[in-house]
Formats: C-alpha cells, sequence, structure tokens
C-alpha cells in the first residue's frame, strides 16, 4: 500500500515536471514568434515611411546622425574620464606639497 | 601546517589567536604604513656624511616624482590629451628640475665639510621647491592643457549635436533644444576661465613662494577656482550631450 502511495506520488512529480518543461518551451516559442512580427512591423512602417514620406528626412540619416552621435558621446565621456583622472593628479600633488616644509635635517 | 591543525582542533586558542593577531596588527600596522613618510633625519652639526646621505635621499624622492609626472605626461601625449607642444613645456620644466637636483646631488656628494652640505640640503627644499610648487603648478598646467583640448572637442561637435538634433521627431526638439543651448553655455563659461588660469603660471615660482607667500597663495587659489569651475563646465556640457544622445537613441 504504501508502496504503491509513493509510486502515486513519483508519477505526479514525473508529471508535473513535464508540464512545466512544456509550458517553458512554448513561452519561448512565443516570445520568439513574437519578436519575428515586431521586427516585421517595424520593417514595414520603414518601408511606408520611405514610399509615402519622401521629402522627410530618411529614418535611415536619422539612424546613421544617431549611431554617430552614440559614438562620440562614448568618446567624449571616455575623455572626460581622463579629464577626472588629471584632476585627481592635483589633487595628489595637493597632498604631497607638505612633504617640502620641516625636513631638513 | 601543524599550527593551523592545532589550532583547528582547540577553537577557543583560535580565537585568542585571532585576537592577538589583530592587536599586534593594529599595534604594527601604522608605524611600517608611515614609515616611508616618516623620514626626517637629525644629524649632528659636524656630520657630513649624515647630510650627504639625508640629502641624497630628498633628492632621490624628488626625481623620483618628477619621472612620475614625466611618464604621466607621455601617457596623455600617447592618448592625444595633450598636443606635443604642450607636452614639451611640461618635459622642459621637468627636465629643469631634474637637472638641477642632478647637479645639486653632484655638489653635495662632494662636500668635504659639513656647513657646506648642510646649506646643500637646505636648499634643495629652498631653491627647487619641487614638491610645494614645480608638481602642483606642473600637475595643474598638465590638467588646464587637457581641458583646453576637450573644450575644443566639445566646440567641435556643436554643428553634428545640432544636425542630431534637427533630425529628431518634432516633440522631442525643445527638450533637445534646451539642453544644446546649455551645452554651449556650459563651454563659454570653460573658455572664460582658460585666460585666468594661462595668467596664474608665471607667478608660481620657488621664488614666490619663499619671499612672497600671500600673493604666491592668492594666485594659487585663483587657478584652483578657475580650474574648478572649467572642470564643472566641463563634465556638465558633457553630460547635456550625454542626455541628448540618450533621447535620440530612444528614438
Amino acid at each position: 500500500m504504501t508502496w504503491i502511495t509513493q509510486s502515486r506520488q513519483r508519477s505526479v512529480w514525473l508529471l508535473l515536471l513535464i508540464a512545466l518543461v512544456l509550458s517553458l518551451s512554448l513561452g519561448a516559442c512565443s516570445q520568439h514568434v513574437n519578436a519575428s512580427d515586431t521586427n516585421a512591423s517595424n520593417s514595414n512602417t520603414f518601408s511606408q515611411q520611405q514610399q509615402y514620406q519622401p521629402n522627410q528626412p530618411t529614418h535611415s540619416s536619422n539612424t546613421n546622425s544617431n549611431t554617430n552621435l552614440q559614438s562620440t558621446d562614448q568618446q567624449v565621456q571616455s575623455i572626460l574620464g581622463q579629464l577626472d583622472g588629471a584632476r585627481n593628479d592635483v589633487n595628489s600633488s595637493n597632498a604631497a606639497s607638505s612633504q617640502d616644509n620641516g625636513q631638513q635635517p | 601546517m601543524s599550527l593551523l591543525t592545532h589550532l583547528r582542533h582547540n577553537p577557543h586558542r583560535f580565537v585568542i589567536f585571532t585576537i592577538l593577531s589583530i592587536v599586534a596588527l593594529v599595534i604594527l600596522a601604522p608605524s611600517t604604513a608611515f614609515a616611508a613618510s616618516n623620514s626626517t633625519h637629525t644629524c649632528a652639526p659636524t656630520d657630513t656624511q649624515c647630510f650627504i646621505t639625508a640629502g641624497d635621499q630628498f633628492i632621490a624622492l624628488r626625481q623620483t616624482a618628477l619621472t612620475t609626472l614625466s611618464g604621466k605626461v607621455t601617457a596623455r601625449e600617447n592618448q592625444h590629451l595633450i598636443s606635443s607642444d604642450q607636452s614639451t613645456v611640461l618635459r622642459s620644466d621637468i627636465s629643469t628640475n631634474q637637472s638641477g637636483l642632478a647637479a645639486l646631488k653632484s655638489k653635495l656628494d662632494a662636500e668635504t665639510n659639513p656647513q657646506g652640505a648642510r646649506q646643500d640640503v637646505v636648499n634643495i627644499f629652498f631653491q627647487f621647491r619641487i614638491f610645494a610648487v614645480v608638481l602642483p603648478r606642473d600637475y595643474r598646467r598638465l590638467y588646464l592643457d587637457i581641458a583646453v583640448n576637450v573644450d575644443i572637442k566639445l566646440r567641435s561637435l556643436g554643428p553634428k549635436v545640432q544636425d542630431a538634433i534637427s533630425k529628431a521627431p518634432a516633440g522631442d526638439q525643445a527638450q533637445l533644444n534646451t539642453l544644446f543651448s546649455d551645452y554651449k553655455n556650459q563651454l563659454s563659461t570653460a573658455e572664460s576661465q582658460f585666460d585666468v588660469a594661462q595668467a596664474a603660471f608665471p607667478s608660481l615660482t620657488p621664488a614666490n613662494f619663499n619671499y612672497n607667500r600671500s600673493t604666491y597663495q592668492t594666485t594659487l587659489s585663483n587657478l584652483d577656482a578657475a580650474e574648478h569651475a572649467i572642470h564643472t563646465a566641463l563634465k556638465q556640457a558633457g553630460n547635456d550631450l550625454h542626455q541628448i544622445a540618450q533621447i535620440l537613441k530612444a528614438k
């Protein structure tokens, strides 16, 4: 009797595990499909803009200038970080300036 | 190994050992940590060799600090943060001081009477003022050189930023233009301080430090205030640019 109960419990757990794996797999598949749809709709929007608004600045030129600006921004932030480093060197030299006072033998 | 095994089997001794170790560390650490900086020598008035040894140590310390500065100048030039002309000005000053210290060391090492040796040691401090004047001044000059170049770089980006803003959605234009306006204002603020900062350097000399201390300190304070204003303005301009880039990135 006990053996039968344990066997049933194991079966239930096994079923739950299989159900969990299946639901995770389905979830992953549906996300992939949604992502593909979104890309497709974005592509459509991009095509429509190009088709119906020829006199407006194109999306691709916007993207290019934005991409350039992102890259430039990263460079500038890096340079400003180095400017901070130079500032720290100034502070360190200030801290060491007392070494010229009162050490003569 | 056996000590560790022994301690592992005796938890009480392990606790005592740990406490004693911490106490020993607290007592010994400060004395070793400050041993290098606490190198004040006291020489007998007639001990020439003592003055020579102490002076050589002082000179070595200053030569090392100047070499470190020289390395930083080289690194900044290699990173294209300063131009070769800016680098040359700094290198020249470093070289002058290194040569002067080397000559003083030769003189000191050849001294045969304590008065001469003692005066040479005094001159290490009094004539050169490497830590009090030269290094603080040259590190500030290096900072200012970098800041000027950062400002030129940011200023040159204006048309590109303006172009990117003009292509942004109409709904974002107001916010982007506000940020861009602040960006330009911050650069103008930085530029207004460059001349103030540059004007300070000629007065930051060992002679003024020795004989005209209040003027020296006032000049140094003015330079610090100018460089602080420059730093704040450039950082804010960088922040404006970053915000503009983030807004455009989201589109």
